[in-house]
């Protein structure tokens, strides 16, 4: 006997009606809520794959000019000859250039626009202390923004691309006074600035006219010595590091802030605090340059410290996973038995009246089934509205379909073990 | 021989809670009789029923249904077997009580895969035979205890069954509508049906003309 009682299916839900409706209920919000979580941790998952991608194994360091106070003054004002500043960019350049390491300028300064700028770019208004980030200056308003100066190999061990625009050409490293500088900057600035745009800027006291060649994409990231964390570079603008053709006091100035950066390295600490003291020495020996292992204690290194975090993110949605699971089970298998339990006369009757055990396992399954695809069209339906993506859906048609086998199994069981032949002298 | 059990054995359960409830049980019904099995309460007459009907497969032993082997067959062949040729009436009636009186007597023809004008037709003559045509969308709860039986009696002969097994028909009826039961299953019986009755009632057994008497799993008289 091949078909199914549909009839008898519909006349069981609709006898349930409430237990039919609250178990759909439970099913569906199960369902979204399992698709959500999952593309929720497939985000967090392609967060770390990228991570893992960008930074890989790798370790960096962080590096800051660390020059005494007199060594400082006799860099600025010293030498009338410019040989110091000569050096100093001699030793910038040499550090850029290395093969055995990766030394990149990544260094946050404020950089001053003329006029209001909106809250979310002014400095501070992550840490909601953006107060003093406005200022009046001879009548006119003045913002304070977040900026970052970076020299090329930023954009490499960052993995940072260009959403729209261009990135900086060989060109936009170099310095002349007056130069109109091109700028790079965050997604959120999309909003309100275009390609060619130009701003009236201060950089570390010096005014200039910055034009704006290009938008970075959505989720990009750097690591930031300030936050030793990963930084969304949203609401940052990009500045390149010059090599100058003056000897101004700003190129001075802004060599020197352009040691500060981050150093991607294979070897150890000592090693590499070793080498960079020897090229330093070269140039001048009382120069100094600090050198920090951020991964001396585990717990500051950002990159092992994101992996753990996403990794138990991920571990975390498996056992949610299955605890929806077992708890959809147990709600179907507590209700579905009872009503089996219901209908065991009916089954009874059922099987004297013909029926075979695979009809009755076919009519408590087609209950089962019903609930499982009912629930399963809701939740798809509203993951579909919310943009949830395929994998959420596909997740949940395989729990639907891991559902549904179990039910089977424990379903058949239970029919197996419910005697319904004792329907005859069952009485006496 | 119409049927025939050899060596019958049923055992419930298993270990401590161990019941035997038929020992080496054989039998044979010829095409037309009319049986009836008395015994005390315990001994074996519901199991042996259960066997009859193919719906306990017995632990051991032989059941053949006019030649055929029954043991052999698995549940769907089963399920068509007491479908084609087994009608049951039970001691409870065994109605489903949140069906009207047509559903009810209609259920076997739906296993049947009968067409609906087909059904419609053979519920209405047998329940007209019943003379229950005034109650075919009544519900069980509506209907007088005799009424119950007789809506039973019309959903177990309306397939045609060779074999109706019934057990204690009368056991919940007066004796008035008993004798009416009995009544019409002597003309079921007289019009060919061969009958398998379980019954307490000494009077009503002797409706049969074959009359078994067991004890014990066993059968200690036959005549
Ligand atoms: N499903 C069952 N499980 C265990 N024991 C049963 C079951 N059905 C019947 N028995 C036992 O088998 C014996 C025979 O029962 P039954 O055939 O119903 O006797 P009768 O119908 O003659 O009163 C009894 O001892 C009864 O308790
Ligand atoms: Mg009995």
């Amino acid at each position: 006997m091949k078909m199914i009682h549909w009839e008898h299916i519909i006349e069981i839900g609709l006898k349930n009606a409430v237990m039919f409706s609250m178990l759909l209920i439970l099913i569906t919000i199960n369902f979204s809520l399992t698709g959500n979580i999952a593309k929720k941790n497939e985000e967090s998952q392609k967060v770390e794959n990228n991570y893992k991608s960008t930074y890989g194994e790798t370790t960096f360091y962080w590096m800051t000019e660390a020059l005494k106070d007199q060594e400082y003054y006799n860099y600025m004002e010293g030498d009338s000859n410019g040989s110091s500043y000569k050096k100093m960019t001699d030793l910038l350049n040499e550090l850029w250039n290395e093969k055995s390491f990766q030394f990149y300028t990544c260094n946050n300064q404020t950089l001053i626009l003329k006029g209001k700028m909106k809250d979310i770019f002014l400095e501070g208004y992550e840490d909601g202390d953006f107060s003093d980030a406005v200022k009046t200056e001879n009548g006119k308003d003045i913002s304070m923004v977040k900026s970052v100066q970076v020299s090329s190999g930023f954009f490499d061990c960052n993995n940072i691309q260009i959403n729209s625009g261009r990135a900086f050409s060989k060109e936009d490293y170099l310095y002349t006074e007056g130069k109109t500088i091109p700028v790079i900057m965050g997604k959120a600035y999309k909003d309100y600035y275009k390609i060619g745009d130009i701003l009236d800027a201060n950089f570390i006291m010096e005014d200039m006219k910055m034009e704006v060649v290009g938008f970075l994409e959505d989720k990009s990231f750097f690591l930031s010595y300030f936050e030793n964390d990963f930084v969304s570079l949203e609401r940052y603008i990009l500045i390149p590091a010059w090599n100058f053709s003056d000897k101004s006091e700003f190129s001075k100035m802004a060599t020197l802030t352009q040691l500060n950066g981050n150093i991607k390295a294979n070897q150890g600490y000592e090693e590499l605090s070793e080498q960079i003291n020897n090229i330093v020495k070269k140039y001048n020996s009382k120069w100094q340059m600090n050198i920090e292992d951020p991964n001396s204690d585990s717990g500051t290194n950002v990159v092992k410290k994101y992996q753990k975090m996403t990794s138990q993110v991920s571990n975390q949605f498996n056992i949610l996973v299955i605890l929806i699971m077992i708890f959809i089970v147990i709600s179907l298998v507590i209700n579905i038995f009872s009503i089996l339990e219901k209908y065991k006369y009916n089954f009874s009757v059922e099987l004297l009246c013909g029926a075979g055990f695979w009809d009755i396992y076919k009519e408590s399954m087609g209950f089962t089934i019903s609930l499982i695809l009912l629930g399963n069209l809701g939740s798809t339906l509203y993951l579909f509205i919310n943009d949830s993506g395929k994998n959420s859906i596909i997740l949940v048609d395989i729990l639907s379909i891991v559902i549904v086998a179990i039910m089977a199994v424990a379903s058949y069981i239970h029919i197996k073990r419910m005697n319904l032949g004792d329907i005859i002298g069952g009485e006496e | 021989m119409f049927l025939t059990l050899e060596e019958i054995n049923v055992i419930y359960g298993k270990k401590e809670g161990r019941v035997h409830a038929l020992k080496d049980l054989c039998l044979g019904i010829e095409e037309g009789e009319f049986v009836t099995i008395m015994g005390k309460s315990g001994c074996g007459k519901s199991t042996l029923l259960n066997v009859l009907g193919a719906i306990r497969k017995p632990t051991k032993g032989i059941y053949k249904f006019k030649g055929k082997d029954i043991g052999e067959m698995r549940d769907a062949g089963l399920a068509k077997f007491r479908n084609k040729n087994l009608g049951f009436v039970l001691q409870n009636f065994a109605l489903l009580n949140d069906r009207s009186v047509y559903d009810n007597v209609s259920l076997p023809l739906k296993y049947m895969k009968t067409g609906a004008k087909e059904q419609r037709k053979r519920v209405g003559a047998i329940l007209k035979e019943m003379d229950l045509l005034n109650k075919i969308s009544k519900y069980p709860s509506e209907l007088s205890g005799g009424q119950k039986q007789r809506v039973a009696l019309a959903r177990a002969l309306v397939t045609k069954p060779k074999l109706l097994l019934a057990d204690e028909p009368t056991g919940s009826l007066d004796e008035e509508t008993g004798i009416q039961i009995m009544e019409l299953l002597r003309e079921i019986n007289e019009e060919g049906t061969t009958i398998v009755m379980v019954t307490h009632d000494k009077e009503f057994a002797n409706y049969g003309n074959h009359l078994i008497t067991m004890k014990d799993g066993r059968i200690i008289k036959e005549e």
